[in-house]
């Protein structure tokens, strides 16, 4: 299970010395052999390097050559690309949205986002560089979404996704919509003639994040989805297994999670089924109150119940990308890409595994102190 | 180690997938009660294919395939069932909802569902819960099948849900803030039996009114099909005053269908129920006899009706208890008087009547939906059971002795 923790603890203290004056001596490019590399796409190479300017990634793979007299680093474990997170309300508890508004379609969750959070500090140290910041539960529209990398520095989409929810929590006794019934009328007079954002989602430029917690909520958000051709993903769904048929004709992703200990089978068997039905699929992390390991939990307790190895990957990585909209810039390590990577000292599905040194845009964020 | 606990749930993963279900049947009973004329006694037959009544007759057929029984009887049709009656199934920021529609907040995954059908309830009637006055559109569905609305649909907006009474009014709360506007909109709520009934009559006067003078009106669509008695008005009234009001408000405003359910105390006003022609749904039986709404509920209510030419059907209005459920009220009636054929027809071929469905269920008659009740004994005696069920062909509940 975890062939790398005996040649992870090997991993030589002059290594990250060198890494540290590289940083001072403002190297801008740079080489680094791992033992494996997971490319995030669900692909793995053995004892390959990574190549990496001006933050980016040059090449990748076995067979990149590494020039005499350039700085490599030597790495006994495992690399992979930083970890991105779905859906997310890390730095803005109590900020994501306003319960006493039913409807914030031109709400911009993007004017709540504090860089300097410590939560995102946090989650980096956990391995997720970037993160999808999604508005409030407790809105039938919460409005948009905007993607982060979780070191401060850069907004990698101020509107990335319009979120909607079909959940109760959107349904208050002291504003309207009270009932699934209002909130369905106030989602279809939307598109009836639609404007702002709305005309943006209609015309698949603008993907719908849709909150979604028991399965009858499920078939809703897919049946309007599917009823106005909208695309995006949902976000909860919890045995949505039950409804995939469905849910695999609508084209849509499912961001899952956060789950813990008390996760019933039932619930984490779902995201078993959705890889097995090749249904898209990511985390989201934890949200802000509970300062644990953000994504890595959720997967590692899907893959005790049977969630194929590389699909868990994929979804930590380059699915995740794909879902938030920024595979462009992350998410896979291939040439043009951002360099955010972390050197493991195992397989990060392993939760015994943790992240040595964590790289943004190819600079060290955070390394461990050994 | 880890290996093995894979293998495991790929075995648990795959015995979940959905399997092509059987449909065609052959069932022999003693006694078929068809809900359309005599009963076919001393051996009988139905004869199933891809869901469907093929033919009923006497005498046998089908080989060792055959589902065996003592009777059968069409499948139960519940005109109050409560599934997915949370909060959230109702829109409760305007106490009339004229089109707020229980097929967009209905819960086909509740388990509820199963229990129903496994009890013999293979159709059921779901409506907005009665928090507001004027709740929205019933949705008439089979209890059991796919759970999605075009597999489970028997007749979509079937009714358009009121309630009179004290149950609206019960879901208000006092406003407790000094000064300000309300809290909610449960401050805002009629609060009195009076207030209540005064909304509903404000609101179909309003949507004539506004027909009148050509102006729009929300959910003005509505209120014409009810007013035309293309779609049944289905209000909850429990104690008399509120079955005289339900009945007033049909005089009042022509309405040509009008189903009053959970009239627990229709057997005090059998003539003025008669003579407005209202049908009527009656609650379960309770023991204890004081019914929801403190009305009096007695054992002949249903007889009282039934002599009275009144037409009505049984229902379990949602009862979670299991004496309560559907299948055990026809005893109950009977044992206050009522003959065992309306007492069938009470379960069936009236509520079917009730809501304009009677085409596809509630007798077994070749080309009707193989919605089928099967029973240990005589149906409806205490000391029968419900063994089989069958929705759309579908065994929800097998009669066969498991090996």
């Amino acid at each position: 299970m975890k062939p790398w923790n005996t040649l992870a603890l090997a991993l030589a203290a002059t290594f990250l010395s060198e890494v540290a004056e590289g940083q001072k001596a403002g190297v801008d490019e740079f080489y680094v052999r791992s033992a494996r590399i997971y490319l995030g796409d669900g692909r793995e190479v053995e004892d390959g390097v990574l190549y990496v300017r001006d933050g980016v990634i040059q090449s990748v793979g076995r067979g990149v050559a590494v020039p005499s007299g350039k700085r490599t680093l030597q790495h006994d474990g495992v690399l992979t690309p930083g970890i991105i997170s779905c859906a997310s309300n890390l730095g803005l508890a109590g900020e994501s949205g306003d319960s006493a508004r039913a409807d914030l379609s031109e709400g911009r969750l993007a004017d709540a986002y504090q860089p300097s959070h410590t939560d995102y500090a946090h989650a980096l140290e956990f391995g997720v560089t970037t993160t999808v910041l999604t508005p409030s539960i407790s809105s039938v529209v919460g409005g948009s979404a905007v993607v982060v990398k979780t070191d401060g520095s850069e907004v990698l989409d101020r509107d990335s996704h319009l979120v909607v929810s079909f959940s109760t929590p959107a349904l208050q006794a002291d504003r309207a919509p009270t009932g699934y019934a209002g909130a369905l009328a106030l989602l279809e007079e939307h598109l009836a003639s639609p404007t702002g954002v709305w005309a943006e989602a209609e015309a698949g430029r603008l993907p719908l994040m849709m909150h979604a917690g028991p399965r009858h909520e499920v078939a809703r958000a897919i049946a309007f989805a599917t009823q106005h051709g909208l695309q995006g993903s949902l976000i909860g769904a919890a045995w949505a297994d039950d409804v995939l048929e469905s849910l695999r004709a609508s084209g849509l992703s499912v961001v899952v999670g956060p789950f813990r200990t008390g996760t019933s089978p039932r619930t984490l068997d779902t995201v078993v089924s959705l890889a097995e039905a090749g249904i898209p699929f990511a985390f989201a992390a934890e949200d802000s109150r509970v300062p644990t390991d953000p994504v890595r939990f959720s997967v590692a307790l899907c893959v005790r119940r049977g969630l194929d190895e590389s699909a868990a990957r994929k979804a930590l990585f380059g699915g995740a990308a794909l879902i938030a909209g920024v595979a462009d810039r992350v998410g896979t390590l291939e040439r043009g890409k951002d360099a955010d990577f972390i050197l493991w000292d195992g397989d990060p599905l392993d939760l015994t595994s943790s992240p040595r040194a964590i790289y943004v845009k190819g600079r060290l964020v955070t390394q461990e102190k050994h | 180690m880890i290996s093995v606990g894979w293998t495991l749930l790929a075995l648990t993963t795959s015995a979940a997938l959905p399997q092509e279900e059987e449909t065609t049947w052959v069932i022999r009973a003693q006694t078929v009660y068809t809900a359309a004329g005599d009963p076919i006694e001393d051996g009988a037959f139905i004869e199933v294919e891809d869901g469907i009544i093929e033919g009923v007759g006497s005498g046998s057929r089908g080989g060792d395939g055959a589902l065996e029984c003592f009777a059968v009887t069409p499948g139960l049709i519940d005109l109050s069932v409560r599934i997915a009656s949370s909060r959230w199934s109702v829109e409760e920021s305007d106490e009339v909802q004229l089109a707020a529609r229980m097929a967009d907040a209905v819960d086909l995954f509740s388990y509820r569902w199963g229990r129903e059908a496994r009890s013999g309830v293979t159709s059921a009637l779901v409506s907005p819960p009665d928090n507001n006055v004027l709740g929205g559109l019933g949705i008439a569905l089979k209890t059991a099948g796919e759970p999605t609305l075009e597999a489970r649909l028997l007749r979509d907006d079937a009714v358009l849900r009121g309630s009179f009474g004290d149950y609206p009014a019960r879901h208000s709360t006092p406003n407790r803030l000094a000064v300000g506007p309300p809290r909610d909109f449960r401050t805002r709520r009629p609060a009195t039996r009076m207030a209540t009934e005064w909304v509903m009559r404000d609101a179909f006067y309003k949507g004539i009114a506004a027909k009148r003078s050509g102006t729009a009106y929300d959910g003005a669509e509505v209120l014409e099909s009810v007013l035309s008695g293309e779609r049944p008005m289905i209000v909850q009234a429990w104690a008399t005053q509120d079955i005289r009001t339900a009945a007033f408000f049909k005089a009042e405003f022509s309405i040509p269908r009008m189903i009053i359910d959970g009239a627990a105390e229709a057997w005090r006003e059998p003539e003025l129920l008669r003579s407005s022609g209202a049908s009527v749904v009656l609650p379960p039986m309770v023991f204890g006899q004081r019914a929801r709404d403190n009305a009096f509920y007695t054992l002949s209510c249903a007889k009282t009706l039934h002599d009275a030419g009144i037409p009505f059907a049984l229902s379990g209005h949602g009862a979670e208890r299991s004496d309560e459920r559907l299948a055990y009220q026809p005893a109950h009636a009977m044992r206050g008087g009522l003959p065992f054929e309306a007492a069938l027809e009470a379960v069936t071929m009236a509520p079917a009547r009730m809501i304009g469905v009677e085409d596809r269920v509630g007798s077994i008659e070749a080309g009707k939906d193989a919605d089928l009740v099967l029973w240990s004994g005589r149906p409806f005696e205490p000391s029968s059971r419900v063994v089989g069920v069958l929705v759309s062909g579908r065994l929800v509940l097998d009669p066969r002795p498991t090996e």
